[in-house]
């Protein structure tokens, strides 16, 4: 019995490190698909009236694509932190790996909300510029304004994992 | 930080030299109509004018359906190279014998010739498509149509379409209704066919029997065409001969499009492109004052290019008049920006935001260092960076790229240097390939210029990015107070923007000496800032009438600190977008060495892992550090002390759209 229990939590800590980097890498990613895919149709349908407009609505479209990437940066790091990939030396206590799993959360939320939303603003901005191309700048810039919780939370994720030192 | 000085030329000119006047100030291309002159014009004086205006009109909305129509057919001119600007160029008097009249008139008539043919063809081709569709279930009756068609004296044919199952009981109604006075004959069902053909051929005695039994029954009839009149498979191979026809005729005419737009297409962009720089011209006239003799203009002009303008009209001296003068008080000139070198190329990115007005301040300067140091920290890899500097120089040199594209590619080009240059100081080369490639080690001397290590000590990089931020910020409120001094609000400058520069530095300077970082006693900027704060609540609710008022709306004010500490938190993007085009690296670095131990076919992987992943990279990347080195400058800066509200200066010029115009 006290075996079990030991074994058992001597893995523990890395399924919870595994759990945090699957929520980082699979909800960021969900939130970037879902958002890129709100301005799609909103691309397709200025592409109907306008083909050459196709560069400047994807440059659009390809912006709430950055969550998923970062989504899935944090789930590396905190993969290579525990030793699941890359080093295998590195062995996680169960609070480690609670902590390596809560530092995934940060990303995961807020890359999956705003990834949502910067694709709806995405597309409004695609109709923006379907009327009027010359406006690129601002249409660009506009989207942007929701990454920005995306890229704090990045950076909290981040800093947390800097610093849970495993050893 | 310059908006270039505008001047207002006033033109005078004799009606015989006005189209040799305007061309030359087209030529020179640096004058912006003003217009008004038109509404004192008498519609008899500028009537041959308009007239002309009109015929080109004619001739370009001609031109445009040819090119529409020939389009698809055009030879192929390099779509990606003419907009990097490699235009063929012809000279004035080469593009004027290319765009003749008459050898357009021809080819737009032959095009509406070919466009007529090719309608008729098109309707032909449906008409008989549908015909053998509606003819091909009756390929089976052994009836000449005309029976159905047109009759004869005392027979006449009718054909049902009738469900298979109800077919008997069809056939059965009709003959004992009908019994020697018809002739009946159903089609062999089968295959998928739900419905049977039926014909009923009788005397026409009998018709109304027959409209009487075939009501009871679930049967459409089908109506033959009158033009119908041989046995069905007779007409459908007519038909099918007919089709054949038609679709060689199109062929024909396809070929005969392909050829025209082959020969005619240079012609086209000729026309074009010289008769839209003629109406141009026409329209800035046209926007003058006309009298019986002549015609009077004004222009915007850039100063410096006065003597241009009057070099080129001073051909006309005797029939011309020229009166320059300074843009007056209620005038708003357009706005042309005016740069050094290295920092006109973010020019672009300021007319993205609007411009300046004629009377404000030109931010280009300013912002240009932040935007490349952002960029280069943003991107932050050197060898992201290098690949990108090199692309565009070889980009830049093999094309004549000009105007905005030129001026994007430069700002690109230094933004990307300077990523190299933070890609080294952070040893950031490809993520860091240079520690986990064991061949690459000899490079391991580049590391000795590393002076910051954002992904082992983020925090360092965290508080440079803010410092930068908070340097950004402090600069936008100096250049606001700059600006009320211009307009001679001294207070102004000294209470909004003074007050907040003095809090805002002794609170920084504050935590620093408090930290040991600085080293003076804290205490100093205490009191600095308890000035600051002073300053900022005496003079922030002068707007409000009473004292209360007055007194809880400066108290109030100095809750914007939390805005100020919102702005300078928002550059901490600078270190995470940063860390992102370094992960992204260090993770492809990683998946690359994994695969790359794969038997036999590892390195090939290993490769292929390696330039794709990081061209990813580089795509990625680059978008994200444009986009948000952008927007600090827009949303941060820019809201400090900068208004939009300028008109950008469209001079009279020479534009065109498919070949370069050059000399005379």
């Amino acid at each position: 019995m006290e075996s079990i229990i030991s074994t058992m939590a001597g893995q523990l800590g890395q399924v919870f490190v595994v759990l945090g980097a699957a929520l980082a890498a699979g909800m960021a990613g969900s939130g970037s698909a879902w958002g890129i895919g709100i301005a799609n149709e909103a691309a397709a349908g200025i592409l109907t009236e306008d083909p050459k407009k196709f560069v400047s609505a994807l440059i659009l479209l390809a912006l709430p694509g950055t969550q998923g990437i970062y989504g899935f940066l944090i789930a590396i790091i905190a993969l290579r932190q525990a030793g699941i990939m890359g080093d295998a030396s590195a062995v996680v206590t169960i609070w480690q790996g609670l902590a390596i799993g809560a530092a995934c959360l940060p990303i995961a939320i807020a890359g999956f909300y705003s990834a949502i939303w910067q694709g709806k603003s995405s597309a409004a901005s695609i109709l923006l510029i379907s009327k009027r191309p010359e406006q690129m700048g601002k249409a660009m810039v506009l989207p942007a304004m929701c990454e920005t919780y995306a890229v704090l939370g990045l950076l909290v994720s981040f800093l947390m994992l800097r610093g849970i030192k495993v050893g | 930080m310059a908006i270039e000085a505008m001047r207002k030329v006033r033109v005078a000119a004799h009606k015989s030299v006005a189209d040799d006047v305007w061309n030359s100030i087209q030529s020179i291309g640096c004058c912006q109509v003003i217009p008004g002159g038109r509404e004192h014009t008498e519609e008899r004086d500028s009537e041959s004018l308009k007239t002309r205006a009109r015929r080109l009109d004619d001739l370009l909305s001609e031109v445009r359906f040819v090119m529409r129509f020939l389009e698809p057919y055009a030879p192929e001119r390099g779509g990606l190279s003419r907009a990097l600007g490699n235009l063929p160029e012809y000279s004035a008097s080469e593009l004027e014998t290319m765009a003749s009249r008459e050898k357009f008139l021809e080819t737009a008539a032959a095009v509406r010739a070919l466009e007529k043919r090719a309608l008729e063809v098109k309707s032909s081709l449906s008409r008989v498509t549908g015909l053998i569709a509606s003819l091909a279930p009756l390929s089976s009756l052994p009836y000449s149509l005309d029976f159905y068609s047109r009759g004869t004296e005392s027979v006449q044919g009718n054909l049902f379409s009738v469900p298979a199952a109800l077919a008997d009981e069809f056939k059965s109604r009709i003959s004992s209704s009908l019994g020697e006075d018809a002739e009946i004959y159903v089609s062999p069902g089968g295959g998928k066919d739900a419905a049977r053909i039926v014909s009923v051929i009788y005397a026409r005695s009998a018709a109304e029997k027959l409209s009487l039994a075939a009501s009871g029954i679930q049967a459409s009839r089908i109506e033959v065409p009158p033009q119908m009149a041989a046995l069905p498979r007779d007409e459908i191979s007519r038909l099918d001969e007919e089709l054949s026809g038609l679709n060689a005729e199109e062929a024909a005419i396809t070929s005969e499009i392909k050829k025209t737009a082959g020969d005619a297409w240079e012609l086209c962009e000729a026309c074009s492109d010289k008769w839209g720089v003629e109406r141009a011209k026409l329209e800035a006239i046209l926007e003058g004052e006309h009298t019986e003799q002549i015609i009077v203009e004004s222009f915007w002009i850039p100063e410096e290019k006065l003597a241009d303008f009057k070099g080129a009209v001073s051909r006309w001296d005797e029939l011309t008049d020229i009166v320059v003068s300074e843009p007056e008080e209620d005038d708003e000139p357009p706005v042309l920006l005016k740069n050094k070198k290295y920092f006109s190329p973010v020019e672009p990115l300021v007319s993205m935001y609007g411009l300046p007005g004629y009377r404000g301040l030109d931010p280009t300067s300013i912002m240009a260092p932040f935007f490349y140091i952002f960029f280069g920290i943003c991107f932050g890899d050197a060898a992201y960076g290098a690949i990108i500097v090199a692309a565009l120089m070889i980009l830049l040199l093999r094309n004549r790229v000009e105007g905005t594209i030129r001026k994007f590619i430069l700002m690109l080009i230094i933004s990307n240097i300077c990523a190299v240059i933070f890609g080294a100081l952070t040893f950031s080369w490809f993520g860091d390939s240079i520690t986990s490639f064991s061949f690459l080690r000899f490079l391991m001397p580049l590391g000795h210029i590393q002076i910051l290590d954002p992904m082992n000590d983020p925090i360092t990089m965290l508080l440079v990015s803010l410092a930068f931020g908070f340097v950004q910020i402090i600069t936008g409120l100096a250049i606001a107070m700059y600006d009320n001094v211009r307009k001679g609000d001294r207070f102004a400058a000294f209470a909004d923007q003074g007050g907040w520069i003095i809090f805002l530095c002794s609170l920084v300077l504050l935590g620093l000496a408090s930290a040991g970082a600085v080293p003076l006693p804290p205490g100093i900027f205490k009191a600095a800032s308890a000035i600051g704060a002073i300053i900022l609540v005496a003079t922030q609710g002068r707007e409000k009438k009473n004292v209360l008022g007055k007194l809880f709306s400066g108290v109030m004010s100095l809750y914007n600190v939390t805005g100020y500490l919102g702005d300078v938190l928002s550059y901490s993007r600078l270190l995470a977008l940063g860390l992102t085009a370094a992960a992204i690296g260090t993770v492809i670095n990683l998946l690359t060495n994994l695969v790359s131990g794969v038997p036999y076919v590892g390195a090939l992987l290993g490769l292929l892992i390696f330039v794709l992943g990081h061209a990813f990279g580089i795509a990625t990347n680059v978008l994200g550090a444009f986009v948000h080195s952008l927007r600090l400058q827009y949303v941060e800066f820019f809201g400090k002390f900068y208004t939009a509200s300028g008109d950008e200066f469209a001079p009279l010029a020479v534009k065109t759209q498919y070949v370069r115009v050059t000399g005379e």
